[in-house]
């Protein structure tokens, strides 16, 4: 018999390296397994080591895409040698296949724009620059959700914070903004009601005598208040419908990691270290800059390696003297020639203001890249006249047009893509969206004229009743003018 | 509706791509691609390698790929050589091999990887001179090249007339048949975002320009002015360049075609 509180914690959620999950002997918790915190950790267990279904799923989960046959195939334990750089790409969270073409892709951390891709993605081996019109900051949101989307990806396939060896995907940030690892967005968890209701979840799910005298098998909300029977039904029919769904699923299971969503009112915690993310100085000569971005590449063998280069040409990082073509283009040549070599884990990413470019600078730079997209802010009055056409719904405000001018593979093959307003983007908290765009209708301003139109239809007729009887040419001025179509017109 | 009737490819007056008394002659021709980022010039550049090599382009012309078990047409095969500053030697290898043309009837020089890295702080005339050592001479070759204007832009105080005089004008003379593929957006909308009269836009002018006037073909990849159109990709006008076809009985025949290309393949039509 314990004599332990009522609150205390049995074991706590975090188990001590080395710990196998275990269950309480003779209470069989459904989902209350304890997961083991450090896998590789396993050999020192004594005795046969028994792996509960709850380590081997957290195992699918750390590292190996699409499901469980390589974890649990695998021996426990063993870390990725250096003789295993194949299966390190193979099993890549963030790599599959371009449902368009014969080639892998990566997520741009964006998963709208993966779609304007058309890939998924962006194929291996491929470039992206991100243009922007004015002087809005839109481009470097999508450079740090590319990087904190590899950041992601890394931490997925079980890197450490010691460890090079560890981890799938390397960043190389081509910057002298040495903080742009901590301005990362984090993984979005949900609203703040949903956080504060998995807190309360976590916090109860932990083994503490009370909790386990609470524990009974039915759902929380049926412990939060009284609900009518009816409710008890409905829960039931969505819980067929959840399980019918989770069958239906297939092949989308499979790359559940690829593509995450990310808050930019949070930052990524921790924060990337250097064994995740390398910088490298843009004032250096370019062949200098060239063999460190070689060097790093041939440093993280069998990882995807994400180069990024935000806001090229800054006036602030890049020297007058970058400007000329011999430096950018030569710098981007080269980049480009790097990432053809290693073209089976390797992407690049830019962002540039194209209003500090003169045409021939701009050219010659979209010339080297595979993908181009440009964005194109909404001027001042265009987004007052959204903000009043949206007015009950804010969130369907954008805030421009994106315009697509290259798309990779297909681009170079020869097809024409270049896309113009057909697409629009809108910066918010939790995902940078991208839509089709279309003109919204000024129901507000159509409402007013009408009933502008209508007040005059009946001042006039009034004057007319007062003095001659024009009935019927009145109505017929006034009749069309109350259909929507004829004041769009 | 029903799509308009698929044209061949054609050049010449004789009803050729490459007419055979310029492949067997001696001289020293030059052909001129020019085209933009929107309609990119593989599928011209492949169909012009398939040519040299297979004595026609099958891909493009249905009536030639009819033709492709007669004899006569497999007889042309000279060396061709493919030498890119924008992709790599994977690129053209996948491109040719996807037409069926055997990896041996070609060569491909890579300019893109590691150009940066080996010519770094090496005077031009060497850069110049250890690229056009990469090319054997051949009279009987053709070479194609694919955006030398890079140069002007890799090379720091490079000219056109350097260029011309010291890369391009020695390159021709080692081959019986030059083709040209340059990118030709910087004089894309010139009436809303015109060029400056810095002295890179000055070169890289005079470079285009000289380049018109020393072919004998160009062919001018272009999109529709209206924009995207989903079956039509852009139209390829062909017209004489500034040099005159010397020795040759045959006359450049100045063309506009239409064209559509999607999943990997082209088809030409008359406007």
């Amino acid at each position: 018999m314990s004599f332990r509180k009522r609150g205390e914690i049995l074991n706590g959620a975090r188990a001590p390296p080395g710990a196998v999950s275990r269950s309480i002997p003779g209470r069989t918790i459904p989902g209350r397994t304890i997961p083991s915190r450090d896998a590789n950790a396993m050999p020192n267990v004594r005795g046969p080591s028994q792996v509960t279904p709850s380590l081997s799923g957290r195992m699918a989960s750390m590292n190996i895409r699409g499901g469980s046959s390589a974890s649990t195939n695998a021996p426990q334990g063993i870390e990725h040698g250096a003789g295993d750089v194949s299966n390190v790409m193979s099993n890549h969270p963030g790599i599959r296949p371009s449902p368009v073409s014969a080639t892998f892709a990566t997520s741009t951390g964006s998963s709208d724009l993966d779609k304007v891709l058309t890939h998924i993605g962006l194929p291996l081996g491929n470039s992206i620059l991100v243009e922007e019109q004015g002087t809005t900051e839109f481009n470097s949101i999508l450079a740090k959700l590319f990087v904190a989307q590899g950041i992601v990806h890394n931490r997925l396939g079980g890197s450490s914070n010691t460890s090079k060896e560890s981890g799938n995907t390397h960043a190389i940030v081509i910057s002298l903004n040495q903080m742009f690892g901590k301005e990362l967005p984090g993984v979005y968890k949900g609203s703040r009601k949903d956080v504060k209701k998995q807190q309360i979840s976590d916090e109860q799910s932990k083994i503490s005598v009370q909790n386990l005298m609470e524990q009974k098998n039915t759902p929380q909300r049926y412990k939060d208040f009284k609900i009518a029977w009816k409710y008890k039904l409905a829960d039931e029919q969505k819980e067929k419908i959840d399980a019918k769904n989770m069958s239906q699923k297939g092949d989308n299971d499979e790359y559940n990691d690829y593509s995450h969503q990310f808050d930019i009112t949070s930052r990524m915690m921790p924060a990337p270290t250097n064994t995740e993310i390398s910088f490298v100085s843009p004032n250096l000569p370019v062949t200098t800059i060239l063999s460190q971005v070689e060097q790093i590449i041939k440093n993280q063998p069998g990882k995807l390696i994400r180069i990024v280069i935000p806001s090229f040409l800054h006036p602030a990082m890049y020297p007058p003297s970058s400007f000329r073509t011999s430096s950018s283009i030569a710098l981007m040549h080269g980049l480009r020639s790097i990432n053809k070599l290693h073209d089976d884990r390797c992407v690049i990413f830019a962002s540039v203001s194209t209003d500090i470019l003169n045409k021939l600078l701009r050219i010659q730079i979209q010339n080297i890249f595979d993908a181009i997209v440009n964005l194109e802010p909404f001027p001042q009055d265009m987004l007052q006249f959204l903000e009043r056409i949206y007015k009950s719904q804010p969130n369907k405000v954008q805030h421009g047009l994106l315009h697509v001018l290259k798309l990779p593979v297909f681009s170079e093959r020869g097809e024409m893509q270049v896309k113009k307003s057909e697409w629009a983007f809108r910066n918010g908290r939790k995902k940078f969206e991208i839509d089709e765009w279309s003109i919204p209708v000024d129901d507000v301003e159509s409402g007013d004229s009408s009933n502008k139109q209508n007040s005059d239809g009946a001042s006039s007729k009034h004057t007319h009743d007062d003095g001659h009887n024009h009935d019927k040419p009145t109505s017929d001025a006034t009749a069309p003018k109350n259909t929507k179509i004829s004041l769009e017109y | 509706m029903s799509l308009p009737q698929r044209q061949d490819l054609t050049l010449f007056s004789d009803q050729s791509v490459l007419p055979r008394e310029l492949l067997n002659g001696d001289g020293h021709h030059m052909f001129l691609v020019t085209s933009t980022m929107a309609t990119q010039p593989l599928w011209l550049l492949t169909a012009l390698i398939e040519t040299k090599i297979k004595g026609a382009p099958l891909s493009l012309n249905g009536s030639a790929a009819r033709r492709s078990e007669n004899p006569a047409t497999q007889e042309m095969k000279t060396p061709v050589v493919v030498a890119s500053f924008l992709h790599e030697h994977s690129f053209y290898h996948q491109a040719l091999q996807k037409l069926r043309i055997n990896a041996n009837a070609y060569k491909v020089v890579d300019l893109l990887t590691g150009f940066v890295q080996k010519c770094g702080g090496k005077p031009r005339d060497v850069v110049l001179k250890e690229l056009l050592e990469q090319f054997t001479p051949d009279s009987q070759s053709t070479i194609l090249i694919e955006q030398p204007e890079l140069l002007l832009s890799l090379l720091d105080g490079l000219t056109s007339d350097e260029l011309n005089q010291k890369f391009l004008q020695p390159l021709r003379k080692k081959c019986n048949l030059l083709i040209v593929s340059s990118s030709i957006d910087l004089f894309q909308d010139n009436e809303n975002d015109p060029l400056d009269g810095s002295r890179g836009a000055v070169e890289y002018t005079r470079f285009i320009s000289s380049l018109i006037y020393t072919s004998i073909v160009v062919m001018n990849l272009r999109s529709l002015e209206t924009g995207r159109a989903k079956d039509v990709t852009g139209s390829l006008m062909i017209s004489r360049g500034g040099q005159a076809p010397a020795g040759l009985s045959v006359h450049v025949v100045e063309n506009e075609y239409l064209y559509l290309t999607e999943k990997e393949s082209t088809r030409l039509f008359y406007r």
